[in-house]
């Protein structure tokens, strides 16, 4: 479930856990498998002409506030060539909702051409993109829409040094799928090779069911 | 994230700023003082300004004098300002008891609502009777009246413990605190009797004149950086001094 | 009209020139002569009227009674020592005699006045032998020195919360007020905006004052003399102040120039009328936004109130407060604020001075509200030596000073960003926090709790140091507390400690806890404790096969109490957590999902009363939908007999058809778990093992 942020002065100003934040306007859905505590795994695929490539990549959510169209985590590479370990970065991301963000990145060296050819790669991302094309994507409702698309920007290392042999330079465009909470993305950084392609699953499903874990700021 | 050996980066040389020329606007005498004639300043605020310093200084023969020759009105009744410099002159010269009586017969509201000027004077009243060389007496006043104030207040205590120091020397020069037997002491108590009455009166408690100097001061240092211009150096003729080329 | 404009008798006047200076006196001083004189005054002379005798013994009444009051005005020790010897009703007396001399009425009046300023025992006996009948009669005397001195003798009284109300609602008083209100007399109508500040609060008075035309004429006083200006500003604030309807009216009075003339005053010489001015409208802007939408009046306020801070005394204490109120909940403003570079003005101001002062705990709460939402206050606070001075602020004498310091960490760590660099997570910050948990004052251990249970979150992939440092057993014995408050903040950050933590972890605390205290908080009185309970417990079972055999074991002590308060139907805050333990319970084996079957639906189908879980499915609350669709789902998978077996145990409770009919969901994470489980009950129907 989603991370509550929620003053608390006095006991008797709890708000009730069920209320409909977002009621009014259009956002993405709050989606239970997009929540603080998931965790995805699978492959980032680096591969170029000369080599095929992939190292296999886990991802945590840290926390996720719908309202500010923000979330974060972190992403470890495992088989990074010519690291000792696993290399763990902090990432922070950006879910479009048309309100606090939308389809154009307008940063990180991406032009709205970069952007649409990177969403067209996800096939959800098709029947959205003529209205795109009229009006830049302000009236798209995205409220009901089952998949909830996003940049991640890596912001640091976590555990290495800056020397370590990798760049954060890029960001990945990341489409959601609510249904079964699995996650496609692709790197973007223009100085690196293109249409490097994220695909990951989410990893809660045990083999008898989906377990939970949440936690509370005050 | 991605391996960097493949990044390519063109590191764009940093272009450095071009050397500033340094020109200052030269102002010559003849060109400033017509632009100071070109300022209209009333007369009526000129004499405002003046009589508020009269007024907020206490000078009241002359912002009474002032008032029949200018015609200009005070913005607050003469006779209180004779007031406020009879408590200020008890205080400055050592009478408090006298001076907290009549600031309680002004307006009985002002102590009970200003702790700390209560307190000073207080203060005061024990620097008095130590001066006085009044020891005894002294010490039961700082036992029964000071005492509880400094229960109520942590600074006051500080304070308190200052005053009593005094006691402790016999050579009451050499004390560390010594400075509370300066006349300075009982100016600086005096003043603040001022500031409470005036602040109690509605009126500003200090005079406007003093921060409009500040005020030419900071714009003359201003414009120092930007020109050389005929410049006031000496406040207390006022006169235009050619700029230095 | 001279002696108006002084502020008071002079001294000559007002005394007999006997007494003029003070080494003269021959009589004693001490408050117990001074009292007996006082009661002896007021008795009845003796003889014929009109006598010397009697102008003698005026005379002395007048000298005793300013003798009176030049010791009281400022004196704490000598009001209660007065108090205590019964002087109040004597000297109130005086105020209601026939025949007293102006002299004595104006003395009387200041020693009631005096009596009534900063002892709150003073108020109620002044109150008591009843001053304000007395003193209100006062205000139509002949003698003007009489009016200012009585005039000024209620504003003290009214000054004090422990003075009646006065009651506008009565046409009469509010006659009498308009009466004041329009006097000559500045030291009248500033009592009567002072009466006005103390005694309007609801909204039938604000609306009753409003009626009668009050705002108008407050703001043609602001034309008068700056203190009156300020007594007029404040009671605007106290007519507006949470009403709408007042505050429109207002804002359209004379075309809106009633509203720019107090616009007009935050640029005011005076700060405290800058600072009246500023609370006036951040009182109008909370009560009507609609009338408010100007943002470059708010950026101004936000200016001119960080520049009060500089100011001494009550001004500068009072701004941030201000500043707080304006920016709460608002991230625009926050926003704001911070490109004006309020936090490092702010801290700055901080480090600077002491925190000896009431302004540290005024501007430590400002830089909490500032820190509440955005990010980049977030990491100005950490980044500046600021960071320091609240951790000295957390160990400070003053424990209003300690709850502020909480309060700036806690906000700082309300966000998984900063939890996640984990720079508050270090002994610095957690030593003196959980040594906050021990303090004698509720009000720190629960500000202290507030911070633990943020910073309690450890996304970092080292080890959280609060295991190793003690704050398990104290939060343990506060979830026991009899305060449900430090009972809510305690489970609260042990559920949050217990979020995605190793197992041997989780044993270790779960062993400080114990199953029992677990399932009383579970049944707590209070449902927000129950609710962060279900939480823990969730947190607890998930990932951690011991646990799970924990919950289902030990006579199933905890899933006994779950299903109590799940059939109890209590607060939908509780059912989501409960049903999440359920889920996270229902994920594991054979056990695990027959355990959680049998509080689903019970083994002997009662079929009068359906099971909660179709009330929880049918609920308004989306998230409780949500998490019993996953609770449902954990049952019927995988793919195998059992679960069809419980596919059909559900079906007969009616469980299946309810979901069923949820398929159109307005709620898109709903639609698809439902969209989930029934595509599970056709796997495992399609199988034959239906």
């Amino acid at each position: 479930m989603p991370v509550r942020v929620v003053d608390t002065a006095t006991p008797s100003s709890q708000p009730s856990t069920g209320q409909d934040a977002n009621a009014g306007h259009p956002s993405p859905p709050s989606c239970s498998l997009l929540s603080a505590g998931r965790c995805f795994a699978g492959t980032q695929n680096v591969s170029n002409v000369q080599n095929n490539e992939a190292w296999k990549v886990n991802v945590r959510i840290h926390g996720c506030d719908l309202e500010q169209g923000y979330l974060c985590g972190t992403m470890e590479a495992l088989n990074v060539p010519l690291a000792d370990t696993p290399v763990v970065t902090f990432w922070e991301g950006e879910i479009v909702d048309a309100k606090n963000y939308t389809f154009f990145t307008g940063k990180w060296e991406a032009s709205p051409e970069d952007d649409i050819r990177h969403w067209s790669k996800f096939p959800s991302f098709t029947p959205l993109l003529s209205q795109i094309e009229t009006d830049g994507g302000k009236s798209v409702d995205l409220s009901n829409y089952a998949h909830i698309f996003m940049r991640w920007k890596e912001q640091y290392f976590v555990n290495v040094g800056v020397d370590c042999g990798l760049t954060i330079a890029g960001f990945y465009y990341v489409c959601f799928s609510c249904s079964d909470g699995s996650i496609s993305g692709f790197y973007y950084d223009p100085n690196s090779s293109p249409f490097q392609k994220l695909e990951l699953k989410c990893t809660n499903e045990k083999d008898s069911g989906f377990t939970f874990s949440s936690y509370e700021l005050q | 994230m991605f391996l960097s050996r493949i990044v390519l980066r063109d590191l764009d040389s940093i272009d450095s700023p071009a050397s500033m020329a340094s020109s200052k606007k030269l102002v010559t005498r003849d060109e400033w003082e017509r632009k100071l004639r070109d300022v209209k300043i009333r007369k009526e605020d000129m004499n405002r300004l003046v009589m508020n310093f009269l007024v907020t200084e206490g000078f009241v023969d002359a912002a009474d004098k002032f008032r029949i020759e200018s015609g200009t009105q005070p913005d607050i009744d003469l006779a209180t300002i004779t007031d406020r410099m009879e408590v200020k002159r008890a205080v400055q010269s050592g009478n408090v008891q006298e001076a907290i009586e009549k600031i309680n017969d002004l307006n009985p509201t002002i102590l009970d609502t200003n702790p700390q000027l209560y307190f000073h004077l207080q203060q005061q009243k024990l620097i008095e009777l130590i001066r006085a060389g009044k020891i005894n007496e002294a010490l039961e006043f700082a036992q029964e009246e000071l005492a509880p104030r400094g229960e109520e207040n942590q600074a006051f205590l500080e304070e308190i413990e200052k005053t009593v120091a005094l006691l402790v020397f016999e050579d009451i020069k050499n004390c560390p605190y010594g400075e509370l037997l300066d006349v300075s002491q009982r100016l600086k108590t005096a003043s603040e009797v001022n500031a409470a009455i005036l602040t109690s009166q509605s009126h500003e408690k200090d005079p406007k004149l003093p921060s409009l100097l500040k005020m030419l001061i900071w714009t003359q240092n201003q414009l120092d950086e930007k020109a050389a211009y005929p410049r006031i150096n000496n406040f207390s003729t006022a006169a235009l001094e050619d700029p230095a080329i | 009209m001279p002696a108006t404009a002084s502020g008071g008798a002079r001294p000559e006047e007002a005394a007999s020139p006997s007494v003029s200076s003070p080494s003269s006196y021959c009589m004693g001083t001490r408050p117990e002569e001074l009292t007996a004189r006082l009661a002896a005054a007021g008795r009845p002379p003796v003889g014929g009227c009109g006598g010397g005798g009697e102008e003698d013994g005026e005379h002395e009444r007048v000298r005793t009674l300013r003798e009176i009051k030049n010791q009281i005005i400022g004196n704490r020790t000598k009001k209660l020592q007065y108090l205590r010897l019964g002087a109040v009703p004597a000297v109130v007396a005086a105020l209601a005699e026939p025949g007293v001399s102006p002299a004595a009425l104006v003395q009387a009046s200041a020693a009631a006045g005096s009596f009534a300023c900063g002892v709150d025992d003073g108020v109620r006996a002044v109150l008591a032998a009843g001053a304000v009948g007395h003193l209100t009669r006062l205000l139509s005397h002949p003698d003007e020195k009489v009016v200012d001195a009585s005039a000024r003798a209620l504003r003290m009284i009214y000054q004090s919360k422990l003075a009646p109300k006065f009651d506008v609602n009565n046409e009469k008083n509010m006659e009498f007020l308009l009466t004041l209100l329009n006097s000559e007399n500045e030291n009248v109508t500033e009592l009567a905006a002072n009466i006005i500040s103390h005694s309007c609060d609801s909204n039938t008075e604000q609306l009753a004052l409003c009626a009668a035309g009050v705002p108008q004429r407050l703001v043609n006083l602001f034309g008068g003399s700056m203190n009156l200006r300020d007594a007029c500003l404040d009671s605007m604030t106290s007519i507006i102040r949470n009403n709408w309807e007042v505050t429109s009216r207002f804002a359209l009075m004379d075309h809106g120039k009633a509203l720019r003339s107090i616009v007009a005053l935050i640029h005011d010489r005076s700060p405290r009328t800058r600072l009246l001015a500023c609370l006036c409208l951040i009182a109008l802007s909370h009560a009507s936004p609609s009338h408010f939408q100007d943002r470059q009046i708010k950026t101004k306020l936000i200016l001119v109130l960080l520049e009060l801070i500089e100011e001494p005394g009550h001004v500068g204490d009072d701004a941030p407060l201000a500043l707080t109120t304006l920016i709460k909940d608002s991230v625009e403003l926050q926003k704001q604020a911070l490109s004006t570079n309020a936090v490092q003005k702010l801290s700055n101001h901080l480090l600077a001075n002491s925190l000896e002062s009431r302004r540290a705990v005024t501007i430590l709460l400002a830089l909490a509200e500032l820190c509440s939402k955005l990010e980049e206050s977030r990491s100005q606070l950490m980044s500046v030596q600021a960071s320091t001075l609240i951790i000295d602020a957390l160990k400070h004498a003053c424990a209003d000073i300690r709850v502020a310091a909480c309060s700036c960490l806690k906000n700082i760590s309300r966000s998984s960003k900063v939890l996640s660099a984990g720079k508050l997570s270090c002994d610095t910050f957690i030593a003196p926090l959980v040594q906050l948990l021990y303090d004698s004052s509720t009000s720190v251990q629960v500000a202290a709790l507030g911070a633990i249970s943020n910073i309690a979150v450890n996304l970092t992939p080292r080890k959280s140091i609060l295991l190793d440092s003690g704050a398990v057993s104290q939060l343990v014995h506060l979830s026991k507390s009899m305060d449900p408050t430090l009972r809510l903040k305690a489970v609260w950050a042990l559920r949050n400690i217990m979020f995605l933590l190793n197992p041997k972890d989780k044993d270790f605390i779960l062993k400080e806890l114990t199953l029992s205290t677990l399932s009383s908080l579970i049944c707590d009185s209070e449902h927000f404790v129950q609710e962060q309970t279900m939480a823990l417990v969730h947190n607890l079972v998930d990932g951690y096969v011991d646990a799970v055999n924990y919950v289902i074991g030990e006579d199933g002590m905890i899933l006994n109490a779950i299903s109590r308060q799940l059939n109890s139907a209590p607060a939908s805050g509780v059912c989501i957590q409960g049903m999440f333990v359920l889920a996270n319970v229902a994920a594991g084996g054979e056990s695990n999902k027959d355990a959680v079957m049998n509080i689903l639906v019970a083994r002997r189908a009662d079929r009068i009363k359906p099971s909660f879980v179709v009330n929880f499915l049918q609920s308004k609350d989306k998230q409780l939908r949500v998490s019993t669709l996953w609770c449902i789902l954990n049952l019927i998978y995988p793919k195998c007999e059992a679960s069809s077996v419980r596919v059909a145990r559900l079906q007969n409770a009616g469980v299946i058809s309810q979901v069923k009919g949820m398929v159109n969901d307005p709620c898109l994470d709903c639609k698809l778990r439902v969209r989930m489980v029934l595509e599970h009950c056709l796997d495992n129907a399609d199988d034959g093992f239906m």
